[in-house]
């Protein structure tokens, strides 16, 4: 595949955008409002669980941990092995052959990995490359790269266009996943400026956060990231897939979510393909959900594992 | 001069520390004591729901405070509801004195409960008290704020986060002792008051699996204590049902309202060891 190359006429048309903050608001404020039961819900949280990238990022990450991850990747929740496995663990790159160990060689749940000096991204891009190449060697699937802020913020669309052409380029067949870190870019602007920059430079995915920083993904935002998807798609034809991570923990705001990809970007979307949740502890929620639906009455909390 | 109008207060809900209405925005009329018209905020599921997971939350650090500080922390609420005298409800006095005589159990109730229990083995054996968890507690509207100070206090003094939960009637008794919380030292969370249908709130806190224990007045709920039974049986829920609130709880009915922890300790001392306990 050939890499994208940076013209500044685009990095024109890419801020060009004038994202209208109370108009924003208010499409989200309908997207919280709107009522999901029964049927509807049920479906929905069983798709919201096979949308998860099951995250552990912590200084304090054990190949046990790990493997714990990774059992639950697979089956959610014993007493009901019905449910969808989630979509993706997603781990440090250390971690990638315990991940691999654990879920097996044929495993439906892909490996994510974040590289390139995550969280900060401000690491010499050959390490950066190396890493990305070493990662995927290991046996990522995905690879959740961060982008240069100081870079963006700066001005310096080029060097971070070029850097997420070469790490898409590293990647070989895996997936890349561009962080915006969009709680460090300021304003609803720049998001839109910096999702129009790093789909042009090549992501399959566009993803709000590294998880580190709050806020980190709001529903704001990620309309804005949305857009700027469907605005490719309708130009291209080339489908962008959207993450949002961090600050998701409850059913209820994925489900929000959900409404606003299905209004946003139509029933197309709403596939792991296409879609997914950078969280761990959202899980437990989705899984009390369900069983509160299925059961009938309201489980504690403590029937399922934190992370 | 014209007559002034009077400002009626709206009674809310007693969450977290904090005073809301029910999220549902539904409201109940009753008559207070001068057969004013008075809303009172009704609480619906959701808002059971946040009150047991803001409960279940403060169980936690209430338990890990020394039994001494939370018998002051239960004497400061009696001091602030003795600035408050004169405008509660008529027999507020022996309300004040139920939280002092529990305020004085706090640090002495375990010496009382705990046990070194005789075993025959090269062990030590102690029986120590551990706190329910959360513990919904619906006393009698027929004695009032004692009735509302008698479960509440029981249930801070063996460490435990309370919701209670209020037939609307008994609303003007909630607030006195709401607003006297939100002004002592207790921390947001350990005491929460919730008005309402007390049959539904009930119903709703039996449904709820995050529930460790239900304090049952006999007079406000003994119609529902087959339902209530079987609905904690299937997460094997404590159950305390008490006559009233005439008599404070023995420490016999404080028991009921921990769970009692055995612990082994090995006795064998290696020759020239130091003694042990």
């Amino acid at each position: 595949m050939s890499t994208a190359t940076f013209r500044p006429s685009d990095a024109q048309q890419w801020h060009s955008a004038r994202v209208d903050n109370a108009t924003t608001a208010r499409r989200v404020a309908r997207a919280r409002a709107r009522s999901i039961k029964t049927e509807a819900k049920d479906r929905l949280l069983r798709l919201a669980l096979s949308m998860v990238d099951l995250t552990t990022l912590e200084g304090a990450d054990s190949p046990g941990r790990v493997r714990a991850l990774c059992r639950k990747a697979v089956q959610p929740f014993a007493e009901m092995p019905e449910l969808p496995h989630v979509a993706a663990v997603c781990v440090y790159p250390t971690m990638v052959p315990w991940a691999g160990q654990a879920l097996g060689a044929d495993s439906p749940v892909k490996i994510a990995s974040v590289a390139t000096g995550f969280p900060s991204g401000l690491t010499p891009l050959p390490i950066k490359l190396e890493e990305v190449q070493r990662t995927v060697g290991l046996g990522a699937d995905e690879i959740d790269m961060v982008i240069d802020r100081g870079a963006f913020l700066s001005g310096d669309d080029q060097r971070v266009f070029e850097e997420i052409a070469a790490i898409k380029e590293a990647c070989g067949g895996a997936t890349l996943k561009v962080i915006l870190e969009t709680g460090e870019l300021g304003t609803l602007d720049h998001v839109a400026a910096a999702s129009r920059l790093a789909i042009a430079a090549g992501a399959d995915f566009i993803k709000t956060s590294t998880g580190k920083i709050k806020p980190a993904a709001t529903m704001e935002v990620g309309l804005v990231m949305l857009e700027a998807i469907r605005e490719h798609f309708l130009a291209t034809g080339r489908a962008v897939g959207m993450k949002p991570a961090g600050g998701i923990r409850t059913a209820k705001s994925a489900l929000h979510w959900l409404v606003l990809v299905a209004e946003t970007l139509g029933s197309d979307w709403m596939t792991p393909e296409r879609f997914r949740f950078g969280a761990s502890s959202l899980v437990g929620d989705l899984l009390h959900q369900i069983a509160r639906r299925t059961d009938g009455h309201y489980a504690s909390p403590r029937r399922f594992s934190v992370d | 001069m014209s007559a002034r109008l009077t400002i009626d207060k709206t009674l809310k809900l007693y969450v977290g520390g904090k005073f809301i209405r029910s999220e549902s925005g539904r409201t109940m009329p009753i008559e207070d004591e001068d057969h004013r018209a008075v809303n009172v905020a009704r609480g619906s599921r959701k808002d059971l729901r946040e009150a047991i997971r803001i409960a279940r939350a403060a169980t936690g650090p209430w338990a890990g405070r020394t039994a001494y500080n939370r018998g002051q922390i239960l004497y400061r609420l009696a001091e602030m509801l003795e600035g408050r005298l004169p405008s509660l409800s008529p027999g507020a006095e022996a309300a004040i004195d139920r939280v002092v005589h529990h305020a004085g159990w706090s640090d002495k109730i375990a010496a009382v409960l705990s046990a070194l229990n005789p075993v025959s083995t090269t062990y030590v054996n102690y029986a120590r008290m551990r706190p329910l968890g959360v513990v919904c507690a619906a006393p009698d509207p027929a004695d009032g704020l004692l009735g509302l100070v008698e479960a509440a206090a029981a249930n801070a003094v063996m460490g435990n986060a309370t919701v209670l939960l209020i037939d609307a009637r008994s609303a003007t008794a909630a607030a006195e002792l709401a607003e006297a919380l939100a002004t002592s030292d207790f921390p947001g969370g350990v005491i929460n008051v919730l008005t309402g249908e007390l049959a539904e709130l009930l119903h709703h806190a039996a449904d709820h699996d995050d529930v460790d224990g239900l304090y049952l007045a006999h007079g406000a709920t003994a119609s529902l204590q087959g339902e209530l039974e079987a609905a904690g049986a299937r997460v094997l829920r404590r159950m305390l049902v008490v006559p009233g609130a005439a008599r404070p709880a023995t420490p016999i009915q404080l028991q009921k309202l921990a769970e009692v922890q055995t612990v082994w300790v090995s006795a064998y001392e290696p020759q020239g060891g130091a003694p042990g306990y």
